[in-house]
């Protein structure tokens, strides 16, 4: 009367968990699509204004300029740091808030006495849904984070790009945070099997993750060392000065605070760099290691996000209901 | 290819934490039957589903299902229909988008059936999953089960959260499936008053391990309900295996092991058959009573096995 099929196995399991996680990934795309939409007109708006105080076409080093750009952080952009600092914290949010319910929710329902009875096996299926989750939310958080990354372009101006806020919005690094907080929500829901407490650890992650991060940025790749002889730093690109030290006219090196404690007031000290022999060190980090740092630290984060949802997979492969 | 027996275990033991839901438990079910598996709460019913349908490893021992396949392999699972208790499915999802997800997690997949059996009961498709009665869920899972054409379906208390019609629907339905594909059914149920006319093989579990386990037919052939008066109730007990003594001032009631026939009573005594859910309760009522078959495969001897 009728015919049983054969069904071409790994690429159906992931339309299974298509079907499966829609709604939850239809959620995700609409939430983020209006959050992005806010952010486009607010984005307009601060962009319109840099444009018409003009401030952000002068040249930056001439004091004029930077009159005119504190006019227009004052007019347009007085919340800019606070919703900076939103923005860094909750950046990752997204990925827990996903990654929490994967596995939990089918605990706490019930559900995985059917998902791990077919014929695919529970191996398959909780890798197929973490492969799809992650992917859809690697995208997403790609599009977002050009998004972030426009919106927050004015504050680059006040910061530069390395500035902390700044660094974790741009593209590469926020998937490979987002990622992280996915992989350890995912794995909590397989070890705890509790979706509010999976998702809890998941936003942990996300906060922590990027001080854990600014914490080893600076040691991606040997800083470079530039002798100035000026107390302020001349270079107007966008480099990550990491310290400065000075050294004597001898030669001598001498740290920040020995080199203040010569005393006289800060003409003195700039006389001293100009005039008296002293030199000024400035370890940085060049401009156009933006890329490469971002790179550097998606590529960790991604491979720990990687880790800890192999990691759940085995959990859910050794453990029982 | 068929197998001889559907679940196999000996001395198969499971724990939770600090207690053993299953200790030292062994069965082997015969291919080809409706197997009723009861037992009070606690008895160790999902547990014993649970590991044939490869959800949970045993703690000790082994089992295999469908002769030498071990549980949760994949040919077990294709092989292997379950429906959990309760039947939780997706809460979200469309019957629809739930078929296309059994169809494209299994190798062995008849849509048709599926649909042919949702539509018979008007169950509409395109109705998410929680917000259908009680009795159209478990029709629902069902469906997905039978759609596997699995030679063995695990039932887990499936008739306990339904009302009387939807009982009587879902077992339709399952019965109609055993006479079409001759697949091999096990399940759990508290339901002791309907099991003559659902199963036709009895496995009763208490306190982790298995009391009784037989064909409906052999089981009730095998016992008699003897009353007589109780001053020589001793002396027949003392003959007979008895599952249950009840004496009375006057009269007392003994149920015994005849082995198929009638037992050696006369005088005073009258002896009749009883049926399944007198039984049942009999056993139930006497935890160390059991009534097991004779050495076959896993199942080890039994010096009170009076059954062929």
């Amino acid at each position: 009367m009728s015919s049983t099929t054969l069904a071409p196995p790994r690429s159906a399991v992931l339309r299974a968990a298509g079907l499966r996680h829609r709604p939850a990934l239809l959620t995700l795309l609409a939430v983020m699509g209006a959050i992005s939409l806010v952010l486009l007109v607010h984005g307009w708006y601060l962009h319109n204004g840099l444009d018409r105080t003009g401030a952000g076409s002068c040249d930056p080093a001439s004091a004029a300029c930077v009159e005119k750009f504190k006019r227009y952080l004052h007019q347009y952009a007085d919340s800019m740091p606070m919703l900076g600092s939103v923005s860094y914290v909750l950046g990752g949010v997204f990925g827990a808030f996903l990654g929490g319910p994967l596995l939990a929710r089918e605990f706490e329902h019930g559900t995985v006495r059917f998902a791990w009875t077919q014929g695919a096996g529970r191996t398959r299926w909780t890798a197929g849904g973490l492969v799809l989750g992650g992917a859809v939310l690697a995208v997403v958080a790609a599009l977002f984070g050009l998004v972030l990354r426009w919106w927050s372009a004015p504050l680059e101006l006040m910061g530069g790009q390395f500035h902390p806020d700044l660094f974790v919005q741009a593209s590469p690094v926020l998937v490979g945070r987002v990622l992280v907080a996915f992989g350890v929500a995912a794995l909590a829901g397989a070890v705890l099997r509790r979706t509010v407490l999976a998702v809890g650890l998941g936003l942990a992650a996300s906060v922590a993750l990027p001080f854990l991060s600014e914490a080893v940025r600076s040691h991606y790749m040997t800083p470079l060392d530039e002798p100035v002889r000026a107390m302020t730093s001349l270079a107007v690109d966008d480099r990550w000065v990491l310290s400065v030290w000075y050294t004597d006219p001898a030669g001598n090196r001498m740290s920040e605070s020995a080199f203040y404690d010569l005393g006289g007031d800060y003409a003195h000290l700039q006389s001293l760099v100009h005039d008296g022999g002293y030199t000024m060190h400035e370890v940085y980090q060049p401009a156009d290691r933006f890329w490469p740092f971002q790179w550097i630290e998606f590529g960790w984060t991604t491979l720990l996000a990687v880790a800890l949802c192999a990691a759940a997979v085995w959990w859910v492969r050794r453990r029982a209901v | 290819m068929s197998a001889d027996t559907v679940i196999d275990c000996g001395g198969i033991g499971k724990r939770y934490r600090r207690s053993w839901a299953l200790r030292d438990c062994h069965l082997a079910v015969p291919a080809g039957h409706v197997v009723a598996l009861v037992g009070p709460n606690g008895a160790g019913k999902t547990t014993l589903l649970s590991l044939a349908a490869g959800l949970t490893l045993p703690s000790e021992g082994a089992m295999t299902v469908l002769g030498d396949q071990l549980p949760g392999s994949p040919r077990a699972l294709d092989r292997i229909g379950f429906v959990a208790q309760n039947a939780a499915l997706y809460p979200g999802l469309r019957v629809r988008d739930l078929l296309a997800m059994g169809r494209h997690l299994n190798r062995r997949w008849d849509a048709d059936r599926a649909r042919t059996h949702l539509d018979g009961l008007g169950i509409p498709l395109d109705r998410k999953y929680g917000r259908l009665s009680g009795g159209q869920q478990a029709q629902v899972s069902l469906a997905l089960a039978l759609a596997k054409r699995p030679e063995l379906l695990l039932l887990d208390e499936p008739l306990a959260a339904l009302d009387p019609l939807a009982r009587h629907d879902f077992m339709a339905v399952l019965l109609t499936a055993v006479a079409e594909d001759g697949l091999s059914v096990v399940f759990s149920s508290h339901a002791v008053n309907e099991l003559e006319q659902t199963c036709d093989y009895l496995v009763v579990l208490t306190g982790g391990r298995v009391q009784v386990a037989g064909e409906v037919d052999d089981l009730l052939g095998g016992h008699r309900m003897l009353t007589g008066p109780t001053a020589q109730a001793q002396a027949v007990a003392e003959r007979l295996p008895v599952v249950r003594d009840r004496r009375a001032g006057a009269q007392s009631h003994l149920l015994v092991r005849t082995g198929g026939v009638d037992a050696p009573v006369t005088g005073d005594w009258r002896q009749q058959r009883i049926g399944l859910e007198e039984l049942v309760l009999a056993y139930l009522r006497e935890p160390t009573a059991s009534a097991l078959p004779g050495p076959r495969g896993a199942v080890r001897t039994n010096e009170k096995v009076l059954l062929p």
